[in-house]
């Protein structure tokens, strides 16, 4: 062809390269980010003429044999890469890349002389899909299938939760101004109540003269209720005298106090607790057999809240329930029943013997606090009893006690628990030997000086002596001679110190 | 062969990359739950319970506040004015001045009358000399105990303050936090309600007071910090209390008690030697050998937290300066766990052993070093163009829903059971926090954690300096 020879004569030597590289291109028709020009001198004119641009090799040079046959001519091809005019030596460097990485697809069209063409019809005919679509390798990746999953279900959590948050500070906003709203319709009638009307007009008024005086439609809702509840504990906390009867009788008179026992039969442990704080807090007294079931509740908050209502509202005062739970009463409980018992006028007469002899360790020491507390003389004598088969908990406890009510009748039993390997107990024996030791008391704590012991026991001992006989301290210190006891005896001396 | 054990070695480090993502997203939903669950239970309980009929009951025990001082002779006396205001009958207040280079003892002798005394003490604890233990001379200060020392470090000073303690339990705390004027009352809860078990320890919630308006020792109204580091500290704590030590509380795992605010049992604190100084993280690495010297004696026991927020802390909002916090609390854990290794995946050490040892050492020491090599697995892929951007892009969407799904978790857990940011726009404020943490602070937390493994490996130790900006509505208020 004539374009072929053109095309030797320009690279000369390279001729089989470059005709390797034509055969190519007539093979392949488009390369990638090539294209095809052609210029001739259309009618004999001198300006030259640039064809369109042709992306398919093949198509440029038909064109170029049609301007032969036509008798254009010159006729020249132009080739770009990039859209860039390039010279025959580079597109032969070009393409010996393309080839060289199989940057091209081979232009396998069928041929119609091979035969094959049936065979390609035939299959044009099938129902043809791609294999590999985007849409398809989703859903058939169970790894992302699962990933998309869990992505969802995340951002779906993450919406649902900060709905949920401004939802629930809305509501809170919402319940805290209804809950304002209820407190101011309660509090006019209340101070009314409480300041205008006497103990005997109060206990005149029915419940609906009492209840038209809140002037309110909520009435029978809980939340009014509950409210009203609370604002009448509140009131009832902080008043005293007739007040506190008062505020009791507008309280079962509104029938608060069978709403409050309702809340005790209930199955929630948060309502039955509820109820309990209710009637304990209002001594709702007819209450009382309804706890009877709570005091042996499995959830301790409606325990330790039963028992303390129970104590408080019983009428004798019968702390025989306590010795018969078999749940160990903790510090917490215990507190709380001590402070009942402690605001009860007859906390004289409650029977600590009951507790001395449960078969709950836990109750026997806090009945042994109570004598404490109590100031109950009259039972150091069952005290000193039960000491020599008391556990150690117990034996500390009752030591303390002995302390705290100076029981000088039992000084042989605190020379006796004083010899004991128990650290604490000769500790706490040392401790009470310095209220109401003796003679031998000194004697003792001297003898026990002879050796070393731990820095507490040494101080105690010191401490006591200094109570019983301060000169013998002083000997003593001198005496055994050791820093320890020097340091005790500075400390002890030093008045800032007196309670340290 | 070496590009066959290269493929395998980058297959098997996909799989630990999905396992492990896997098993943080498991985790942290079980904490989320049990947070829930315990924070529901907490709340519950404190509805029936006035802790003003306990307040002066003598049959609680007493308590030694312990609280070191180092240089903090400007906001020193009204601190201690503020802990000396405490609703609660039985308590001493013993600061420990640890050779501070500043003014602090003569500002203390001179405001609460003190005069030197020969107190005398058992040394249980091994500590740097003491220089005078001083009381007040003020009838009205009697509480109070000063103990001057040579400088030894927070561990050390606590150790000191441990000997010089009178009282059963002993509460650690930073000196210029603030606590609730109820707050030993409710902390003390936990120990007296157990009956089963010994109660060890007691953690408590920490609440973040820059911003604040404080009256009279106490936050009195809540504001978000101004600076995005505040903000996200706030986040961060909320994760960290309500979510975290909740949880572990809840299955009675709990490993660390914040140094700036735990009750402890003395005795219990004494038989283990007390504050171990050498360490940074001094406050978690106490705790790690209680449980063990429990779990050893097959003792029952039980570490317990409450959720309320009853102390106030500043937090730091420059970079640099948390930047050496974050760095010294990683070489704090990895120095408890180092010296506590033998309890990993130890049966004889029960849950402890079993769970949350394991799950500090795998979750929380090796997590920057696993995001760290997460990176470079990820730069590898791209280079050898085994890269889906589009698996890249889902996880890295996942991870960051998890992410901003825990923290609102943390954020409503507030909103249900504590209320504390009510103001109009705070809660705002809070979530848009939540969606530019991960991209504006974690890559940085990150890299400071990074930065203290690296320090731990090469012994660069110390605690950096603190810069407080000082509570700065705090005097406002009071003029007020």
């Amino acid at each position: 062809m004539a374009f072929q020879a053109q095309i030797f004569q320009a690279v000369g030597h390279q001729s089989e390269d470059s005709l390797a590289t034509i055969t190519f291109l007539e093979k392949i028709g488009k390369v990638e980010l090539m294209s095809f020009r052609v210029s001739y001198r259309a009618d004999k004119g001198r300006a030259k003429v640039l064809s369109r641009e042709f992306s398919n090799f093949n198509d440029a040079m038909a064109f170029e044999d049609s301007l032969h046959t036509g008798g254009v001519l010159p006729v020249q091809m132009h080739y770009y890469i990039s859209d860039e005019e390039k010279d025959f030596k580079s597109v032969m460097s070009y393409i010996g890349i393309i080839q060289d990485n199989d940057l091209y697809i081979a232009d396998e069209s069928p041929n119609a002389s091979d035969g094959s063409e049936q065979l390609f019809i035939a299959a044009n005919q099938l129902g043809f899909k791609p294999f590999y679509r985007f849409r398809s390798r989703i859903l058939t990746d169970i790894k992302f299938v699962i990933l998309i999953g869990i992505l969802t279900l995340f951002m779906i959590t993450f919406l649902f939760l900060l709905f949920f948050i401004f939802y629930i500070k809305s509501r809170n906003a919402r319940r805290e101004r209804l809950t304002e709203q209820y407190i101011e319709i309660c509090r006019e009638p209340l101070s009314t109540f409480l300041f205008t009307y006497s103990l005997e007009e109060v206990k005149a008024l029915s419940f609906d003269e009492l209840a038209a005086l809140f002037n309110t439609k909520d009435f029978k809702k809980s939340a009014f209720k509950n409210t009203l509840i609370n604002e009448i504990i509140n009131l009832n906390k902080n008043l005293k005298g007739d007040f506190k009867d008062k505020l009791r009788m507008i309280f079962t008179t509104l029938r608060l106090d069978d709403y409050s026992i309702k809340k005790l039969r209930s199955r929630n442990w948060e309502m039955q607790a509820t109820g309990t704080v209710e009637v304990y807090e209002m001594n709702i007294d007819r209450a009382a057999p309804y706890l009877d079931k709570l005091l042996h509740s499995k959830n301790f908050v409606v325990r330790s809240n039963a028992v303390r209502a129970f104590l408080h509202l019983s009428p004798d005062k019968d702390l025989s329930f306590l010795s018969k739970q078999s749940y160990p009463l903790s510090r917490w409980q215990q507190m709380w029943l001590y402070r009942v018992i402690k605001n009860t006028p007859s906390k004289g007469k409650i029977d600590i013997n009951s507790l001395l002899k449960a078969d709950n360790e836990s109750v026997r020491i806090f009945g042994i606090k109570l004598v404490r507390l109590l100031g109950r003389m009259d039972i150091i004598e069952e005290l000193s009893e039960m000491f020599s088969h008391a556990s150690n908990e117990e034996q500390y406890e009752i030591l303390r006690t002995f302390k705290a009510l100076a029981a000088h009748t039992r000084i042989e039993l605190v020379h006796k628990s004083f010899q004991s390997d128990d650290l604490k107990l000769a500790t706490l024996s040392a401790e009470l030997m310095g209220v109401i030791g003796n003679e031998i008391s000194v004697a003792l704590i001297i003898e026990k000086l002879n050796v070393a012991h731990p820095f507490v026991l040494e101080k105690v001992m010191l401490k006591s002596l200094s109570y019983l006989d301060r000169e013998m301290m002083n000997w003593a210190v001198r005496h055994f001679q050791r820093p320890q006891l020097e340091s005790i005896k500075l400390h002890l001396n030093d008045g800032l110190l007196e309670h340290v | 062969m070496y590009s066959l054990l290269f493929d395998i070695l980058i297959d098997l480090f996909g799989i630990f990359f999905l396992l492990y993502g896997f098993a943080v997203i498991v985790i942290y939903m079980t904490i989320t739950t049990l947070s829930g669950l315990e924070l529901r239970e907490q709340f519950k309980k404190n509805k029936f319970v006035d802790y003003k009929d306990v307040i002066t009951t003598p049959m609680a025990p007493g308590v030694s506040i312990l609280a070191p001082a180092y240089n903090e002779g400007k906001s020193l006396v009204q601190n201690v004015r503020s802990l000396l205001s405490l609703h609660f009958s039985k308590y001493e207040v013993i600061i420990i001045n640890d050779g501070s280079k500043d003014n602090s003892i003569e500002v203390l002798v001179e405001n609460f009358d003190l005069k030197k005394t020969d107190f005398a003490f058992e040394k249980t604890i091994d500590t740097q000399p003491i220089k005078a233990v001083y009381k007040s001379e003020n009838p009205s200060f009697s509480k109070l105990i000063v103990i001057d020392k040579v400088n030894g470090g927070k561990a050390d000073a606590l150790n000191a303050g441990i000997n010089v303690a009178n009282q059963e339990l002993i509460a650690c705390i930073d000196v210029d936090c603030i606590l609730a004027p109820d707050s030993i009352i409710r902390m003390l809860r936990p120990f007296l309600e157990e009956t089963h078990k010994k109660v060890i320890a007691v953690g408590g919630g920490i609440g973040i007071a820059n911003n604040c308006d404080i009256k009279d020792g106490t936050v009195v109204k809540y504001r978000v910090p101004r600076t995005l580091l505040g903000r996200f500290q706030v986040i961060e704590y909320f994760r960290s209390f309500l979510l975290g030590r909740m949880a572990w509380s809840r299955v009675n795992g709990l490993l660390l008690i914040s140094g700036a605010f735990g009750f402890f049992d003395k005795e219990l604190v004494k038989k283990v030697g007390g504050y171990f100084p050498p360490t940074v993280g001094e406050d978690m690495e106490l705790v790690v050998r209680m449980r063990r010297y429990m779990e050893e004696q097959k003792l029952p026991y039980k570490v317990a937290f409450i959720s309320d927020p009853l102390c106030w802390t500043e937090v730091p909002e420059t970079e640099e300066v948390l930047s050496k916090q974050r760095n010294r609390w990683m070489r704090g854990t990895i120095e408890t766990l180092q010296l506590h290794r033998k309890m990993q995946f130890n049966w004889n050490y029960g849950f402890t052993g079993m769970v949350s040892f394991p799950f500090w050492t795998i979750f929380e020491k090796n997590a920057p070093i696993i995001e760290f090599l997460g990176v470079i697995y990820t730069f590898i892929l791209i280079f050898l163009g085994e890269f889906s951007a589009v698996y890249f892009i889902s996880l890295f969407v996942l991870i960051y829903f998890f992410s901003v799904m825990l923290s609102s978790f943390s954020i409503l857990f507030e909103e249900l059971f504590f209320k504390k940011y009510g103001r109009k726009g705070e809660l705002r404020k809070l979530i848009v926090t939540v969606l530019k943490e991960p991209f504006f602070v974690h890559p940085k937390l990150m890299f400071w954690c990074l930065k203290g493994h690296w320090n731990f490996i090469k012994g660069i130790g110390g605690w950096g300096e603190m810069v407080r900006a000082g509570f700065k509505n705090t005097k406002e208020s009071r003029q007020n």
